[in-house]
């Protein structure tokens, strides 16, 4: 569950670093973008105000060429006289010069043009120009849609006022006619395609060649002077009435209307029949002429200009982030990783510097203990104390031997040596044969022992050996830790995961010493123990926790536990189990028992078993404490001799070998085999007990190779002999 | 479980890194088709059927809702106005883009040129039997290239002289006027003896008028110039399609009774600075004998309102064809544009075939000259000089043999034409002509058909 948990958590914080990169790549394209479209604006203003200029020049020279016209009239003013005289004056006038047509307004509102001469508005298609001069300004120019003499053609309408200064003689008092009339202003018209043609902006061309951007002036009621250069759009429409009718625009049209009275240089955006443009608005710089310019530019322009590069600067910053953030993380590692290296360090020092003080004390007991008793040895009245000294010795030795068990079982542990191997188990029976074997030394410190099962599937696929020695552990971890009027809470109960298969969980709570919350995230880990003033006396090597995690999780359990200071533990073991059916063996035990409770001291009355050891000590230890439990023991210093003793003895006389793995001239694995090939009818019945200091997985395999039955973990515990005696005899007593 | 989650929050950020990247840029996709048809802003209508009808656009906007609405496929058309004059932009530069025009309403002058981009489809299948029986043979000929319909005809205008007979009255022309709904024929004699009378009168009263009208500042109204070649009779093209022009005595006497009449005072002044519509204007103002007319012209109004209906009788104008006694004719109808899409063909044809067997879109021709034998003859008597145009049609001429390169390029024959005609009018310093009319003749042949050969080289039709 916590694993689970804590990947969640992992999960989630990936999500969020993602999460997080992915915001700050869109910001930074956002901002980048923006930037980038502020420079591209930039450049339409740049474009937008040369080709402002270049429309002001335009017209500024117009003027310029109406001024010449104006001179020249007044070197041939004497010799027009009649209309037609005019007409072709003024006709050769806008053959040479930039406009189609040149004319003539006189002071009086009449004029001439170069196919005729229009009085007063009674004659027809009369256009009052004289209007067009109805404020101070000297140049004129002004759009006008629709003049008869241009066809359907678009025109626009240049004037200049002759001056009216005297100093100027050169262009006031130009008269010409029958009548000599003044003239007062010269009219230019040409057509707008003049204009518009100078217009289509070069810069902006999609892959296809088309113009994406294009030049127009209105003037400040929006009506075109020049026209848009999209044939869609409809003829008559203003720039107001575009504005009004697109999809979206950032300026409504009184805004647009208002910057233009007021004169400003502005740009929006608009979105007409799905197409985004920016408009770049500005006045013609020219006092005479109230335009406006505009430049539009298809949205998709700026888009293409900056998205390459707004794609460019996403990617280095992606890459840079990324970079940054695995370096970051491989740094975190490696400094987690250097600081547990030093954790472990540390916790190896001080394990070594506990096992050093762990082994050094009891060895010094026996030693002490030792030396007292060879000196006590021949005073009667020292007995007794030398009995307490003895038992005291044994004590100490025992402990001694459990820490170093202990040490090879977490070696087996984390060289993953040690195999879980299930087999139907009696829950109840393996909890009630945990549970007594506790209650004596839980009992005798005055501790109340509780049990608890609520077992609803009896026989599960357990390595039962492994989930004992857990409990085991644990059970006895609380016995140590909680004092005198206490009690320890052992129960367990079940719980279904699935039809085939059962979650049971132990629970063992004390009302013990508890532990430190610091010491509480490290109680699994290896060479971990509380030192806290509380446990200070209470013994241990420190592994047994890690061992106990080690081998739930081998067994793909889990293992947690609360604690509070000074108030107590719990720990809880959750074990996911297939459920069997109870094998027979296991229904019957109950009558073996019986039965061999029966036969057993006769047979181990008569029982001779041979002893294969060369250490003469071992041997001498083993053999005695054999005779103590009456069975008959038979000596053979190596593995050659015993196969010899076997081989001399009669049949059935040797019911067990042990057999030491390692001997000198031939080796525990070697004999054995050759036993097991000998010619006789108990070569392959006789039970051998492979004996070793060592309980590695592969000499476990090569003593099974070799026709061995069983293990013995040296130093021999008589009972574990005498157990594993009758689970043998159990078997062939089924197996019959 | 872990794995699940982030496999799960992935998909999260996939979805929201497209939502926010692509948010705004999708668009539906569209299943129907759409018909873009396009139409000249000028192509103006005195359609007599519904006064509502002003000009081209509105008719075709409300005969394509109709068609729509009846049509058995979903479709959408979009009827599109383009300045006039601005073809090449409105079409030849949509070629294969989305706004490109299925279907093209325009005169055909002006279509013919597309003939030969290859992307004008043939449309004699259009054509049903009725049809055919209804249609005036004259003008679907003019629809035609190497023996296939390209050009629908709808209707027509026939371009003739409008003369003020009030001037030849002041000139003591009268023996040359014609009573009624007449369209005059002179010969090349008369209009010597005509013009000369008219000029030298004007020239004497000093006012600035001025008998014929005479323009090639542009290539607006080159046709009517072009016309005026003729006027000593003889065909301007050989057996080959290319102008004879040179080694035409014909075309060289008309260029040269042209030239004539800068001298002779029968032109505005600076006539080769002069446009169609100044001499419109000239027209208009009562200072200007002969201009140029058809039932669509603005004059029109004016000539029904000088109509005595009970005398059957003009008083202020009179009729005439051009000299050498010719009037051209043009026509007005469909092209169908192949863009790629044979499902767009074939609506764009039922389209023009509903066009067309739908009485009241097809009797709104009437007003210029229908094509349809069956509106003819139902308004004929509702529209002033309709009769006399149909019968006059006998002598209009095909003056550009739908040849490639007519128009729409800087070497085109329009492009050339309104130039040479230009030099002819031009005088130097010393008042000498700029070109001889044989040099005229010559630079037209070689100019001309040049842009036809130009044209030929580069000239598709449509399989």
């Amino acid at each position: 569950m916590k694993q689970s948990k804590s990947k969640c958590f992992y999960a989630f914080f990936v999500f969020f670093i993602i999460v997080v990169i992915f915001l700050a790549i869109y910001v930074c394209s956002i901002v980048t973008g923006n930037i980038l479209e502020d420079v591209a604006v930039s450049n339409i203003r740049e474009v937008a105000v040369h080709d402002r200029n270049t429309i002001t020049m335009f017209i500024e020279y117009n003027w310029k060429n109406q001024q010449r016209i104006g001179e020249r009239l007044k070197r041939n003013s004497q010799n027009l006289k009649t209309v037609k005289q005019i007409n072709e004056y003024l006709g050769l006038e806008a053959y040479e010069s930039t406009f189609d047509k040149v004319y003539l307004l006189m002071e009086d509102g009449s004029y001439y043009t170069d196919v005729t001469y229009r009085k007063d508005s009674n004659d027809p298609d009369y256009y009052p120009y004289m209007d067009l001069f109805k404020n101070t300004d000297n140049y004129k120019v002004i759009a006008y849609d629709s003049l008869p003499i241009m066809g359907s053609d678009k025109v626009v309408i240049y004037g200049y006022k002759l001056p009216d200064n005297p100093k100027d003689e050169v262009l006031s008092g130009i008269r010409i006619g029958e009548d000599r009339k003044e003239v007062y202003a010269v009219i230019g018209i040409c057509k707008r395609s003049t204009i518009v043609d100078g217009l289509v902006i070069e810069n902006y061309v999609d892959n296809s060649g088309n113009t994406q951007g294009y030049s127009s002036v209105v003037n400040k009621n929006g009506e075109y002077v020049v026209d848009r250069k999209d044939a869609a759009s409809s003829v008559s429409d203003s720039l107001f009435d575009i504005i009004e009718r697109s999809d979206e625009s950032d300026l409504k049209f009184s805004d647009v209307q208002e910057k233009m009275l007021e004169g400003k240089e502005f740009w929006f955006y608009m979105k007409k029949n799905g197409v985004r443009e920016l408009n770049y608005c500005a006045p013609l710089n020219s006092s005479s002429i109230d335009w406006y310019f505009i430049m539009s530019v298809n949205y998709n322009v700026i888009r293409d200009q900056t998205e390459l590069f707004v794609l460019l600067i996403v990617v280095v910053m992606s890459v840079a982030i990324i970079v940054i953030i695995i370096a970051f993380v491989l740094t975190i590692i490696m400094q987690r990783k250097t600081q547990i290296a030093h954790a472990q360090e540390k916790a190896q020092s001080e394990f070594l510097s506990n096992m050093s003080h762990e082994i050094r004390t009891p060895l010094n007991g026996i030693v002490g203990l030792n030396y007292l008793m060879m000196n006590a040895i021949d005073a009667p009245e020292k007995h007794l104390q030398i009995k307490e000294w003895l038992k005291k010795s044994q004590s100490t030795a025992e402990y001694l031997l459990a820490l170093i068990n202990d040490v090879l079982d977490i070696s087996k542990l984390q060289a993953g040596k040690v195999e879980v191997t299930p087999a139907p188990m009696l829950v109840e029976t393996m909890l009630e044969s945990v549970y007594s074997m506790q209650y004596d030394n839980i009992t005798g410190r005055e501790v109340e022992f509780i049990k608890d099962f609520h077992i609803t599937v009896p026989c599960i696929q357990c390595d039962e050996v492994h989930i004992k020695q857990v409990l085991m552990n644990i059970v006895g971890n609380a016995a140590k830790f909680t004092p005198a009027g206490g009690f320890i809470k052992f129960s367990a109960h079940q719980s279904m995961i699935d039809e085939n298969h059962v979650m049971t969980t132990f629970i063992c709570k004390d009302t013990g010493c508890g532990m430190s919350k610091e010491f509480l995230s490290e109680i699994f880990n290896k060479f971990t123990q509380d030192r806290s003033s509380t446990s200070n006396s209470t013994k241990g090597t420190g592994l047994g926790m890690a061992i106990s995690k080690l081998l739930v999780n081998a067994m793909g359990g889990e293992i947690s536990v609360e604690s509070e200071l000074n108030k107590g533990s719990t720990f809880t073991v959750e074990i996911p189990s297939e459920i069997c059916e109870i094998p027979d063996y296991l229904k019957t035990s109950s009558d073996y028992a019986e039965k061999t409770a029966d036969n057993s001291n006769n047979d181990v009355e008569s029982m001779k078993i041979l002893v294969a050891e060369d250490n003469e000590l071992n041997a001498e230890i083993l053999m005695e404490i054999l005779s103590q439990f009456d069975f008959i023991p038979v000596h053979a210093q190596n593995g050659q001799e015993a196969v010899e003793i076997f081989e001399k003895s009669k049949i059935n006389e040797f019911k067990i070998i042990l057999m030491d793995m390692r001997m000198p001239v031939l080796d525990g694995c070697e004999a054995s085999s050759r036993i097991r090939k000998l010619d006789r009818e108990d070569a392959k019945t006789v039970t051998i007990f492979a004996c070793t200091a060592n309980s590695f997985q592969e000499d476990r395999v090569k003593a099974l190779d070799s026709g061995m039955n069983d293990f013995l973990t040296k130093p021999i515990d008589i009972n574990t002999l005498l157990r594993k005696m009758e689970k043998i005899n159990h078997e062939k007593y089924n197996s019959q | 479980m872990g794995k699940r989650i982030t496999a799960f929050l992935l998909q999260i950020i996939i979805s929201m890194s497209f939502l926010l990247c692509f948010s705004g840029c999708s668009e539906s996709d569209k299943t129907e088709k759409e018909i873009i048809i396009k139409v000249p802003h000028t192509s103006t209508m005195n359609c007599v059927s519904n006064k509502d009808i002003k000009n081209v656009y509105t008719l075709l906007k409300l005969a394509s809702k109709d068609f729509v609405e009846q049509y058995d496929k979903d479709v959408k058309i979009k009827v599109v106005e383009f300045e006039g004059g601005e073809e090449t932009k409105a079409i030849t530069n949509s070629f294969g883009k989305s706004d490109a025009a299925d279907i093209l309403y325009d005169g055909f002058f002006n279509m013919s040129s597309f003939i030969h981009t290859g992307k004008v489809i043939p449309i004699d299948d259009i054509l049903t039997q009725e049809m055919k029986d209804d249609i005036y043979p004259a003008f679907l000929e003019h629809g035609r290239f190497d023996n296939k319909l390209y050009m629908m005809p709808y209707m027509s205008s026939e371009n003739i002289l409008i003369y003020n007979r009030e001037m030849f009255e002041e000139c003591g022309l009268n023996e040359y006027i014609d009573e009624g709904e007449v369209i005059s024929e002179w010969s090349i004699e008369d209009w010597t003896k005509i013009l000369n009378t008219l000029a030298d009168k004007f020239a004497k009263e000093g006012k600035g008028r001025v008998p014929m009208m005479m323009y090639a500042k542009d290539n607006q109204g080159d046709t009517h110039i072009m016309t005026m070649l003729r006027a000593f009779g003889g065909d301007l093209f050989n057996s080959n399609n290319n102008f004879n022009l040179a080694d035409n005595p014909d075309v060289i006497s008309a260029l040269r009774w042209l030239q004539n009449g800068v001298d002779s005072g029968w032109y505005l002044p600076v006539p080769y600075y002069k446009t169609m519509s100044d001499n419109s204007s000239k027209f208009k103002m009562d200072e200007l004998t002969f201009y140029n007319f058809n039932l669509g012209s603005s004059t029109y109004s004016r000539v029904k309102e000088d109509y005595n209906a009970e005398t059957k009788t003009f008083k202020k104008y009179g009729f005439v064809n051009y000299p050498g006694n010719h009037c051209t004719i043009f026509n007005e109808g469909f092209e169908i544009f192949d863009n790629g899409d044979s499902e767009k063909i074939e609506i764009a044809k039922d389209f023009i075939r509903y066009f067309y067997e739908t009485d009241k879109w097809l009797e709104c021709s009437a007003g210029s000259i229908p094509v349809s034998k069956k509106v003819m003859e139902k308004y004929k008597d509702d529209i002033l000089l309709l009769e006399a145009f149909a019968h006059n049609s006998v002598n209009s001429v095909d003056y550009t043999h739908n040849l490639p390169n007519w128009q729409g390029s800087e070497n085109s024959v329009r492009s050339v034409f309104y130039k040479e005609i230009a030099l002819l009018m031009i005088k130097d310093a010393d008042g000498n002509f700029a070109v001889t009319p044989e040099e005229c003749a010559n630079n037209l042949q070689n100019k001309l058909n040049t842009a036809i050969s130009e044209g030929r080289k580069n000239s598709t039709l449509h399989d």
